[in-house]
């Protein structure tokens, strides 16, 4: 940005001015809190719970820190999603924003003191959900120029509304093989879209202070010799292979500022799913179960138990 | 919302083709419209006969998608209608029609899976005979193409064939005491249906595939021909084929062509294939057992799988696989005639006692 | 979308067009991508008209943001359920086949997933009223089964619903993305009523057409996986259809488990997989009109839990829940 460009108000202002804090979005995953101008990257393989942790964050999002004397611990910020795989759901959204709404209003009425305490209606709840998802914008790009303009266009709408706080993206990684086949033999060429992508995402990151969120599929895995397969199957976390097969372009790699690599484990018996994420050191890993319109994070003590 | 176009890289264009139309900025085809072939030479540096060739393909594909009709969605009624007019080709074993439907389907893919001995060919020859009777004796009074890769393709195995079927006609012409049929039956002799097939050998599965390819121009010049035979598919791809990822894609290509082929002109196609053996894997029965060749990815590629097999001493085809036909298997034997029902209650019935006897575990196929 | 042509915008006229071309730009992403103070003297172009240009790139061109209120009542008003003509399907699948949605079935050969499309299709035509497209890549469309399954589920017409049915048959890649476009196409323009209602879109097989193009050295095969699934998801979202597609079990790479083939980047794909566990039927008896049985396991769901299983049965009628 060079020197004389000139800047309108509202555009100081919006870049100056303080946006939502998203420190507290998610403490299972964040504990020391997101400081701002991070870009985290959610990578896993198909069906380990990376879309289902970003309709969560946006619940969290969206909701204000309280409501009616409900203790909700929202970050009350606006949401952009950016939906290239076409998978995003308004109304499971909506079902998971419910239920986060009813067990907050059940804790909050056995922790109440007052005999009085109202519990809020069900229209009144579902007024609430809509006054919140119309803090949600949802734009689906179709290819990454597409994506790219889509960028560019970002700047006038997070210049015009200082709540917005979040951009996610799911997932970054759904233009990767076009790209690469339009791209021919240069590397260059085939990563070109994607380097023109980082360059906005990080110009709105670092102007506006905005927190990136983004999915990246695993698509592709180290051939593994048999010890290592065995691991695969097994079921005990300290086992697990949390290993990250990096193969976006040097941009992606150099914004990308905390990763979180998903896997899950088959509970023996029941059929039923742990999804288990890893940030880092092995003390940070965090499980959680996927129902129908939760998730339901496990203390530290039933995790590391099976 | 916007109409948004096709992108260029979904046409079927030469990859040099389509990177030097995206280097030039061309990316979908709202950017071609309007263009002549000499500009885009110019833009692209494509040659100038390049650029109309990709200007055509993109034109032609388009213009295929937006009339109505043909290839473009036909109603499931008029599908019925279809369907139930056209007939099946005669196996001459009532059962094996029956289980079949009407006979071996037309616009369909069917494949004959067994071990040796156990009458793929015998089918093939069977069905190559046929076709060819006219329609007042259940044939389809067509043609029939026989590309043999393993040459077990024998005409005098065929001749007997011929005969035993020419009988048949005579017996149905007797009893029905028509004048059409007699006139229908002094066309159908040794020589004439010995004519209607089209025999083609193959020696390594490059022939296999230049045939396949070369077939569609064939079958428009004779349209006549109502089947095609492929005896064995199995024996060039078996051996000398170290990549099995290239051996699947060239068997699913083959495979796709014989599909189209099948429905564009409304023939019959009929491969062979062998069985080989599987070892089970773990959690399962222990040992091995027998399965249809070429592998997985294959197997799914023909509409109509039949697997041939023995029970005893008693050869079974099991109908497998089918769109519109329930899993069932039924006996049949091989006679001096070809294909032939099992009778359960006595076996050597008075019409078929003088010229035919069964043949037993014989290498004919 | 990419290349700038003359009337895009009053601003961009030849002239204008030429200068930019001189400097290199040709194309929208060329243009969004610059930094328009140097253009503006480079191409000697106003500013302003560069300004002007941009601006409507960036209306047309980028994606639309939606509301999460406005599309919350969009969707509650669209999204519909379709049974899929066997109870315990349905109570597998949450109900049935979710409009906006993609759901694969996967098994190996002869499971019943031809037969599960074809159920599928009976109940849409005759229980909603609505019309269903067949896409055929691998010649198992059979208009007669469709008319037994409706006849034996109690229509004594069961012809005056075939109408309700088309067939397009894509036999290679390139036919199957032309057919998709065409609905796509058909869909926008609003003209023929038979897409004006349709909501269930069947594409049996997806895997014959991508097998032939699927492991060769070059990326085609992947991207062109990845823009299939791309226009499938499109259609299913933008024009509120469920989509039910067909897929193979194959074993995966060291044998043992079966998954749905296809490889990674289409795992991605499907809202949700249902796998048709393998069965080890053999046959020895002439047995016709015998019920054959199989089980469905849902291992993909974006909605809820996975690894619950459901028993059906093949039978002449259709597929149906086992007693």
């Amino acid at each position: 940005m060079s020197l004389s460009k000139t800047e309108t108000g509202a555009q100081f202002l919006a870049r100056l001015g303080s946006r939502p804090s998203m420190m507290h979005i998610e403490p299972a995953f964040f504990g020391e809190g997101l400081k701002g101008k991070e870009v985290i990257e959610l990578y896993g393989a198909e069906g380990t719970g990376k879309s289902e942790t970003l309709l969560h964050f946006i619940v969290r999002c969206i909701l204000p820190k309280s409501w009616k004397s409900v203790e909700l611990s929202g970050c009350d910020a606006h949401v952009i999603f950016i939906d290239t795989d076409y998978k995003f759901s308004i109304l499971r959204l909506a079902s998971l924003l419910e239920r986060y709404i009813l067990n907050a209003v059940g804790r909050a009425r056995q922790n109440s003191d007052e005999t009085d305490f109202q519990c809020p209606g069900s229209e009144e709840t579902e007024n609430f959900i809509k006054e919140c998802l119309k803090k949600l914008y949802i734009i689906r790009c179709t290819s990454s120029t597409q994506l790219i303009i889509t960028l560019h266009s970002l700047e006038n709408i997070i210049c015009n509304n200082p709540n917005i706080s979040a951009v996610m993206i799911d997932s970054i990684s759904a233009f990767y093989w076009i790209d690469r086949y339009n791209g021919g033999e240069s590397f260059a060429m085939q990563e070109a879209n994607m380097r023109l992508a980082c360059e906005e995402l990080s110009k709105l990151v670092n102007t506006y202070n905005i927190t990136v969120f983004a999915t990246k599929q695993e698509l592709f895995k180290k051939k593994k010799d048999f010890e290592r397969r065995d691991r695969e199957k097994s079921t005990v976390i300290q086992e697990l292979d949390f290993e990250h097969q990096e193969y976006m372009c040097k941009s992606w790699q150099k914004l990308v500022t905390g990763r979180l690599v998903y896997k899950y484990v088959e509970i023996p018996g029941s059929g039923r799913r742990k999804f288990v994420v890893s940030a880092g050191p092995i003390s940070e890993i965090v499980t959680f179960f996927v129902e129908f319109d939760e998730i339901q994070f496990l203390s530290n003590n039933e995790k590391l138990r099976l | 919302m916007m109409d948004t176009q096709r992108e260029l890289c979904t046409f079927p264009l030469a990859p040099n083709h389509k990177l030097k139309l995206s280097a030039a900025g061309f990316q979908t085809i709202q950017d071609l419209k309007g263009i002549k072939p000499a500009e885009l030479c110019k833009d692209t540096g494509l040659s100038l006969d390049d650029s109309e060739g990709v200007l055509n393909t993109v034109n032609v594909a388009e213009k295929m998608h937006w009339k109505s009709g043909g290839r473009c969605g036909l109603s499931a009624l008029d599908m019925l209608h279809e369907e139930q007019s056209l007939p099946g080709i005669i196996t001459f074993s009532e059962r094996v029609d029956r289980m079949l439907g009407a006979g071996v389907p037309l616009c369909k893919v069917t494949e004959l899976c067994g071990e040796p001995g156990v009458g793929k060919t015998q089918f093939c020859l069977q069905l190559a005979v046929g076709v060819q009777i006219p329609e007042v004796f259940g044939g389809l009074h067509g043609e029939a193409v026989y590309i043999d890769t393993e040459g077990s393709f024998i005409t005098e195995r065929l001749v007997d064939i011929i005969a035993a079927t020419v009988r048949h006609c005579e017996h149905i012409s007797q009893k029905e005491h028509n004048e059409e049929f007699v006139e229908h039956l002094k066309s159908l002799t040794v020589e004439h249906l010995l004519t209607g097939i089209h025999y083609h050998r193959c020696h390594d599965y490059i022939q296999l595939l230049a045939i396949v390819h070369l077939l569609p121009a064939f079958l428009k010049n004779h349209p006549k021909v109502k089947l095609v035979v492929i005896d064995s598919l199995a024996a060039p791809f078996q051996h000398d084929f170290e990549d099995f990822s290239l051996r699947t894609r060239i068997l699913t290509s083959v495979a796709q062509n014989l599909v189209k082929m099948a429905a564009e002109f409304k023939i019959s196609v009929v491969l062979t294939n062998k069985m080989t053996t599987k070892l089970n894997s773990s959690g399962g029965d222990s040992g091995a057992h027998l399965v249809p060749a070429l592998g997985e990815s294959w197997g799914h590629a023909c509409t109509v799988r039949v697997i041939l097999h023995w029970e005893g001493n008693q050869r079974m085809a099991w109908l497998y696989k089918s769109p519109s036909q329930t899993e069932t298997t039924v006996p049949y034997q091989i006679t001096t005639g070809g294909i032939r029902d099992i009778i359960m209650e006595e076996r050597y019935q008075a019409e078929n006692a003088e010229d035919e006897t069964p043949v037993k575990q014989q290498k004919l196929s | 979308m990419a290349l700038l042509k003359a009337g895009l915008c009053t601003a961009l006229n030849n002239t204008v067009l030429e200068n930019l071309r001189s400097v290199g730009i040709k194309t929208t992403l060329d243009f969004i991508t610059k930094d328009l103070e140097a253009v503006a003297q480079q191409a000697s172009v106003p500013y302003k008209d560069l300004l002007a240009i941009r601006r409507v790139i960036l209306a047309q061109y980028s994606g639309f943001p939606l509301n999460g209120a406005e599309l919350y009542d969009n969707g509650v008003l669209t999204m519909a359920i379709l049974s899929t003509g066997c109870t315990s399907i349905d109570e597998l699948l949450d109900g049935g086949l979710y409009t906006a949605e993609v759901t694969e079935v996967a098994g190996s050969i002869a499971a019943g997933k031809t037969q599960m499309c074809f159920t599928s299709a009976a109940s849409v035509i005759c229980k909603t009223k609505q019309n269903v497209i067949f896409v055929d890549t691998c010649g198992s469309f059979s208009a007669e089964r469709i008319s037994i399954i409706l006849e034996e589920n109690g229509e004594s017409e069961p012809e005056q619903f075939l109408s309700q049915v088309r067939c397009f048959t894509a036999f290679d890649v390139y036919e199957l993305i032309g057919a998709l476009e065409t609905i796509r196409h058909n869909k926008q323009r609003q003209m023929d009523p038979f897409f004006e209602s349709l909501k269930l879109l069947i594409v049996d097989n997806v895997a014959s057409v991508i097998y032939p193009i699927l492991g060769g050295p070059q990326s085609d095969g992947q991207s062109l996986i990845t823009i299939i699934g791309q226009k499938l998801k499109i259609l299913a979202v933008e024009f509120s259809l469920a989509v039910l597609i067909t897929n193979n079990l194959v074993s995966s790479e060291w044998g043992g488990t079966l998954s749905a083939s296809l490889g990674r980047v289409w795992s991605h794909v499907p809202h949700t997989r249902l796998v048709i566990l393998p069965h080890g039927n053999k046959h020895t008896a002439e047995t016709p009109e015998r019920e054959t049985r199989r089980e469905m396991m849902i291992v993909k769901s974006s909605r809820g839990p996975t690894n619950k299983c459901c028993n059906f049965i093949i039978a002449s009628s259709r597929l149906s829940s086992v007693r």
